[in-house]
This record gives structure tokens, sequence and C-alpha cells, in this order.
């Protein structure tokens, strides 16, 4: 019993230094989004800490959530060009370019528990896409 | 056979974007820098607007949602500031809403920080693209020396104490009782295994 918790202990140590170093790692890293702005949505929202190290966590935390979702999108990408059939050399040439659209962005946001819709068209008129009798009455 | 006429030279539409004129406007540009260059790490070459706003506008609603779990948090515990273990269980909370099973959270071997860690050790580093000038915090006047001088406050009368300097030489992050912040030791805070929720044990 004795034995089990010396190890307890030691894993415990081993953590405590494990945090330690990756919260002193914060400051040697620099995230995409400036600390300036996320300080800014910090005070927006009432989050007070004048430890720089949360500022950058918060920051590090939302890069890599943003990151999976435009990998997952990315995946999407992928797959659709791969099923796609191609006729001819040219649209393979445009195919094989990476584009980051809505409808990638949507089924990834989805599998992360965010609801994205957009409009598949916009009409300039209420009678576009009606029949010609139909629109003369 | 007739000769093709030469084709025209290809005119790339640029579409000109107008500067930001509010705060709101300015807030919500420069995220987008930031999540444009994130996509181009992952490998993108390009993105529709639409894509781009959409993805800005949650990247956004996250980092307000994290901010406010963890103040929220902070305010249950009769506290003003947030620390470490609060933003913590806001991101276990956030991270148990978006994912679909309960089973991908990293519960067993290591918990949201080991995560945040692992993207930190295993993933390049992507500055902002832009510059930012960092303010520069010019020196807080000594009010002693200035009321030591006759000439320059003459204003002040002499009889009045001077400013007790050692109450504005303090450190916010420690008294003079010798509380330290939490953040500033490892363990502490509440009075439980902290390390152990941190780390998912």
């Amino acid at each position: 019993m004795n034995h089990n918790k010396q190890q307890s202990s030691d894993g415990g140590h081993d953590d405590d230094a494990a945090l330690s170093d990756f919260l002193a790692s914060l400051m040697d890293y620099t995230p995409t989004i400036p600390d300036e702005l996320v300080e800014h949505f910090l005070a927006k929202t009432g989050f007070q800490s004048p430890d720089l190290r949360l500022t950058r966590l918060v920051a590090v935390a939302t890069q890599k959530f943003i990151a999976e979702v435009a990998s997952d999108a990315l995946q999407q990408c992928k797959a659709r060009q791969a099923t796609v059939v191609r006729d001819k050399r040219d649209k393979q040439q445009k195919d094989k370019r990476l584009v980051l659209t809505m409808e990638d962005l949507s089924r990834a946001l989805h599998e992360h528990g965010v609801n994205v819709k957009h409009q598949e068209y916009f009409a300039d008129s209420p009678s576009i896409g009606m029949d010609p009798a139909s629109r003369d009455e | 056979m007739k000769a093709k006429p030469p084709s025209k030279p290809k005119t790339h539409l640029h579409l000109h974007q107008e500067e930001p004129q509010n705060p709101s406007e300015f807030s919500f540009a420069i995220p987008k820098i930031a999540v444009s260059q994130i996509c181009q790490s992952v490998g993108y070459k390009a993105t529709q607007l639409s894509a781009l706003n959409a993805l800005t506008m949650v990247a956004t609603k996250y980092l307000e949602a994290i901010a406010k779990s963890a103040s929220s948090l902070a305010n249950t515990s009769n506290c003003t500031q947030s620390n470490l273990l609060d933003l913590t269980l806001a991101l276990h909370h956030l991270v148990t809403l978006h994912t679909s099973t309960l089973f991908s959270i990293s519960f067993s071997r290591g918990g949201i920080i080991r995560d945040l860690a692992d993207f930190v050790s295993f993933n390049d580093e992507i500055p902002f693209a832009k510059p930012i000038p960092r303010l520069q915090i010019t020196s807080i006047p000594s009010w002693t020396s200035s009321f030591s001088s006759s000439s320059s406050s003459s204003h002040v009368p002499k009889w009045l104490p001077k400013f007790l300097d050692s109450v504005i030489s303090c450190s916010v992050n420690e008294r003079k009782c010798g509380e330290r912040l939490w953040e500033d030791s490892v363990l502490g805070g509440r009075g439980f295994g902290l390390v152990d929720l941190l780390l998912g044990l």
C-alpha cells in the first residue's frame, strides 16, 4: 500500500513538472492569433486574468480547433476530388487546386457540433424558375 | 487554315475589400487573417470568401465561449479572476459539446492540457502575417521626485507627507503575507488534486 502511494506521488511530481514545462513553453510559442486580439475578446466576455500564459493557452486552444476543422474539411475536399471522373486534362489541373468551400466546411463543422447553413442559390426575382404559363398568370 | 487570333490576356478581377470602419469590423478583420493562415498551413491553396467569413465567425465565437465559461466558473467559486483550473474545465465542457462521442475525449491517459501540449510541441508556430506595433509603455513618473523639487511642485505644500513607495512598488502577483497566484505554483488553489484533474488521471 505504501508502495502504491509512493508510485502515485512520483507520477504526480512528473505531471507537475510536465505542466510547469508546458506553461513555460507557452511564453516561447507564438500563436497565430495575436495576444492583443485574444485579450480583446476575453475582456469582452468578462474574463479577467493578469497571466499572459492563460491568454496564450486560449489562443492555442482556438488555433487547434480551427486547424482540426480545416483539416477535416480538407479531407472532405480530397475525398470529393478523388471520386470526380476526369474527362479532360484541363479539368484535372483545375480540380487539383484545394479550395475551401462552404460545402466542405459545413460538413466538417457539423462533426464538431456547429451547424452552418448557407443558401444554395440566390434568385433575382420570385418568378425565376417558374413555368412561363404560371409566370404570365 | 485560319490563324487563331491571339488570345486576350486574362484580366483578374480584383475585389477591393473596404477597410474596416468601426472597431467591430476591425476585430473581425484581424482573426480573418489568422484563420486564413491556419487554413494555408493545413494545405489549402485558396478559399471562398463566404467560407472564410463563416470560419472566422466560428473562431471568434469559440474564443468567446471559452472565456465566458471560464469566467462563470470563476464567479461560482467567488472569484473575479479566472485561473488555469477554470480554463481547463471550460475547455472540457466545450470538448464534450463539439465531439461526437464521449470516448473521443482523452480521459484515460491525457487530458485537454496534454493535447494542447502535444499540439504546441508537434506543430510549427505560425506568427501573425502583419506586423503588430507594440505599445511602448513609458515609465511612470515618480511622484516623489516631483514633490522633492520645490521649483516644479510649488503648488504642493511642503508639510504634506510623501507617497508611500512601498505601496506603489509592490508586485501584483505577490502579497505581503506571501500569497501568490495559483499559476505561479503548480499545486495550490482550492485544495484538491488539481494536477490530476487537469491531466485527466
